[in-house]
């Protein structure tokens, strides 16, 4: 056992703790402030790209990968510690960065050769920002995928896509989403394909982009495709039956513990904000009240570390092939909330204050709350666990 | 970050499992009862070779970290927390007094805010049929005592001989540096996270089991959506308290403690709810001896009043850290 950060990971977490510093933080409490994401145009983004930097899996398929030196690969858990860091930033400003992101992964596992480079290609050109989509939830099936009604229906060469798409991360800038529907309503799952429908598309338009109680500065949109038409080459693994879903479940193993790492990023900020504002604070004759704090701080710290244990152990796991799916469920289940905590901890601390927008621990406690419910809310990492534990089968329905 | 175990390392916890399976899984009740171990029983510990993992100063040529050794300690309390308790102290209490330069008699530890001030009797401790205790303060004070010790019926740990200890006389008298306290103050934690982790872990898989065979309203009780996100936390809760004492252990394989007092409070809180849980679930079952849950959910409780508990701990980390106790 070893609980040591990979030193070769050094490098990049620094970059990306020296960006968090100097513009994450800053410019995600702008974006708050606003109510709303930066605009694609706006010169951060290029910035981000000129350093070097990226969003979310970047690289080759985590399939193909593995290090030089014969050991297993570090993908996940190279993913998982940047993840951390710079949801401790700013994770709203971290979901905006341009890259693959999670419409990369999909199309990364279930991508042939071909698309991987048409579609993935792209991104290695620095000269301007670009992102992808995963467009899974509809108005009506978030986390029950199965009731998923966007419709592909074979025309020729083509799909015609009908159907909508919401609360999208970077939806409205992507320039493709991976689009989730079916191609047989009546066939429940196995029906089921992913779609990469570029942006521009005739037939393919954003409806809006979502007011949120928190992570303003990611763009969350709504998207409606209306008689669409998408050449079936943009079809993703277009042989399995059944497949794609599977694939939609592959891809969640390698988000969740990075989601899980998120949360503890922010947990992370939340108490190191409260720590020192109860070191400035709570000295003197407060004392009793500093003893209070202080245990409870003590308390918490100790969650954020198991917290991170969790996002590490699916991320090890994942990276050595070994199934992952209960500890990435574990991870995603326990550590949003443990943030949560710490961060409504963190308010208590600052009291009256709290209520205030003007403190960074109340846009954290707002900010985190989301972590509970994207990739999955809680209630659905347990049906997850119970099904592999215990063969829970409740929910399960074609 | 690597979460693996090195073969050595699973054959030491397969050996603790097969001693515990050998050893102690059918005489459960009858330790409880009789509030101490059979004699074969402490004589297969060592036979097996599982005493040295409760040295203080470990063997450098063994090459067992902490982790390893804690996850023996909870392998063993999986089975039987208080048997398991009681065979580590007997081992480790001993040397941790001859460390400090008492004689090596006592099995029993006892943690105190000031050795001079402290109240005769000790209403109940674990005393491993001993009748002498090692006495620790927070300052680093360390006396040993004599005592007459009166077994006492107890909400748990029965195996490890509760009992009511009046001061005969005190033996030897001394002051740690703080170095060592700091260590054996550590340990001392460490091991009680690590029975809770394993007690949390029994009742937790005890649990599973029994809930996917029981039916009611047609179907098993694992296929019920309110009983499966119980169980499912409680696998959550026990993974949690686990990797955190092992993220402890590893911090002191290179002399730091600063994980230690969150792994011991979180395996306490997650063993009084997953035990608990255990019972819940089971229903009237579950209250009922003829199950091993309840006996859990008592031990669980327990175990975690002993040494001052949590809170003596938070007070001891906020006095050594310099500030007022």
């Amino acid at each position: 056992m070893n609980f040591e950060i990979d030193p070769s990971f050094g490098k990049l977490r620094d970059m990306i703790g020296f960006l968090g510093r100097e513009r994450l933080r800053p410019l995600g409490l702008e974006a708050d402030a606003l109510g709303g994401p930066l605009p694609p145009e706006h010169p951060f983004f290029q910035e981000v790209l000129d350093m070097g930097l990226t969003g979310g899996f970047m690289g080759k398929s985590p399939k193909e990968r593995t290090d030089d030196d014969g050991r297993a690969r570090r993908t996940i858990r190279r993913a998982v510690v940047m993840a951390e860091e710079a949801a401790y930033w700013d994770r709203g400003m971290a979901t905006s960065l341009p890259g693959p992101g999670l419409g990369g992964a999909p199309v990364m596992i279930m991508g042939t050769p071909d698309q991987k480079e048409r579609l993935l290609g792209p991104f290695k050109d620095r000269s301007q920002p670009r992102w992808s989509a995963f467009g899974m939830t509809e108005p009506g099936a978030g986390s029950d995928v199965a009731r998923i009604r966007t419709r592909f229906q074979e025309d020729g060469d083509d799909f015609v896509v009908n159907g909508e798409k919401v609360f999208i991360s970077n939806g409205a800038r992507a320039s493709f989403v991976v689009c989730w529907g079916t191609v047989d309503p009546t066939a429940g799952r196995k029906g089921h394909r992913a779609l990469v429908v570029e942006a521009g598309t005739p037939g393919f338009e954003v409806a809006k982009i979502e007011k949120k109680m928190g992570l303003c500065a990611s763009e969350t949109a709504s998207l409606v495709f209306q008689d669409c038409r998408v050449p079936k080459a943009n079809l993703l693994q277009a042989d399995t039956d059944g497949g794609s879903f599977k694939g939609a479940m592959k891809t969640f193993d390698m988000t969740r513990p990075m989601v899980a790492a998120m949360a503890v990023g922010i947990a992370q900020a939340a108490l190191d904000e409260a720590t020192r504002f109860a070191d400035e604070n709570f000295t003197g004759p407060s004392a009793w009240r500093r003893t209070r704090v202080e245990d409870r701080l003590s308390r918490c710290r100790g969650k954020v570390e198991m917290g991170r244990l969790y996002a590490w152990k699916a991320a090890w796991l994942g990276d050595h092939k070994k199934p992952n799916a209960v500890a990435a469920s574990m991870a995603k289940a326990a550590c949003a909330p443990i943030a949560l905590e710490v961060a409504s901890l963190g308010m208590e601390i600052l009291g009256e204050a709290g209520g205030a927008c003007d403190h960074l621990i109340e846009k954290l406690y707002r900010d985190v709350k989301a972590l509970d419910i994207v990739e999955g809310t809680g209630q659905i990492q347990r049906i997850v666990i119970a099904r592999r534990l215990l063969g829970y089968e409740g929910e399960r329905h074609e | 970050m690597d979460f693996a175990l090195s073969q050595d390392e699973q054959m030491i916890l397969e050996s603790a499992s097969e001693f515990a399976n050998r050893f102690l899984r059918d005489s459960v009740r009858d330790h409880e009862r009789e509030g101490s171990l059979e004699p074969g029983v402490w004589s297969g510990f060592e036979a097996a070779g599982l005493g040295m993992l409760a040295e203080p100063v470990a063997d450098p040529e063994m090459e067992l970290g902490w982790p390893i050794r804690c996850l023996a300690l909870a392998r063993l309390a999986a089975v039987d927390g208080p048997s398991a308790f009681a065979l580590w102290m007997g081992d480790w209490v001993p040397r941790v007094s001859a460390l400090l330069g008492g004689d090596g008699r006592p099995k029993a530890f006892q943690l105190v805010r000031e050795i001079d001030t402290m109240q005769w009797p000790l209403p109940c401790l674990p005393m491993m049929g001993g009748e002498s205790v090692l006495v620790v303060d927070m300052s680093g004070c360390w006396g040993v005592a004599r005592v007459e010790a009166t077994q006492v019926r107890a909400l748990g740990m029965a195996a490890a001989g509760p009992a009511r200890c009046e001061l005969v006389e005190w033996e030897a008298r001394g002051q740690a540096e703080p170095d060592l306290l700091a260590s054996i103050l550590a340990q001392a934690r460490i091991w009680v996270a690590s029975v809770l982790v394993g007690m949390s872990r029994g009742s937790m898989e005890y649990t599973h089991g029994y809930i996917q065979e029981r039916v009611a309203f047609g179907k098993a009780l694992a296929q019920h959506q309110g009983v499966a996100f119980m169980a499912a936390d409680m696998s959550i809760r026990c993974e949690g308290a686990e990797m955190l004492l092992c993220r402890a252990g590893w911090g002191m394989d290179s002399g730091d403690d600063t994980v230690v007092m969150g792994s011991y409070a979180e395996a306490v809180e997650a063993a009084l709810w997953v035990t608990d849980t255990g019972v819940q679930l089971l229903g009237g079952h579950g209250y009922m001896k003829e199950h091993p849950v309840e006996k859990w959910m008592r031990d669980a409780r327990a175990i975690s009043l002993i040494w001052g508990g949590v809170d003596l701990a938070l007070e001891t980390e906020r006095f050594l850290a310099g500030g007022a106790a």
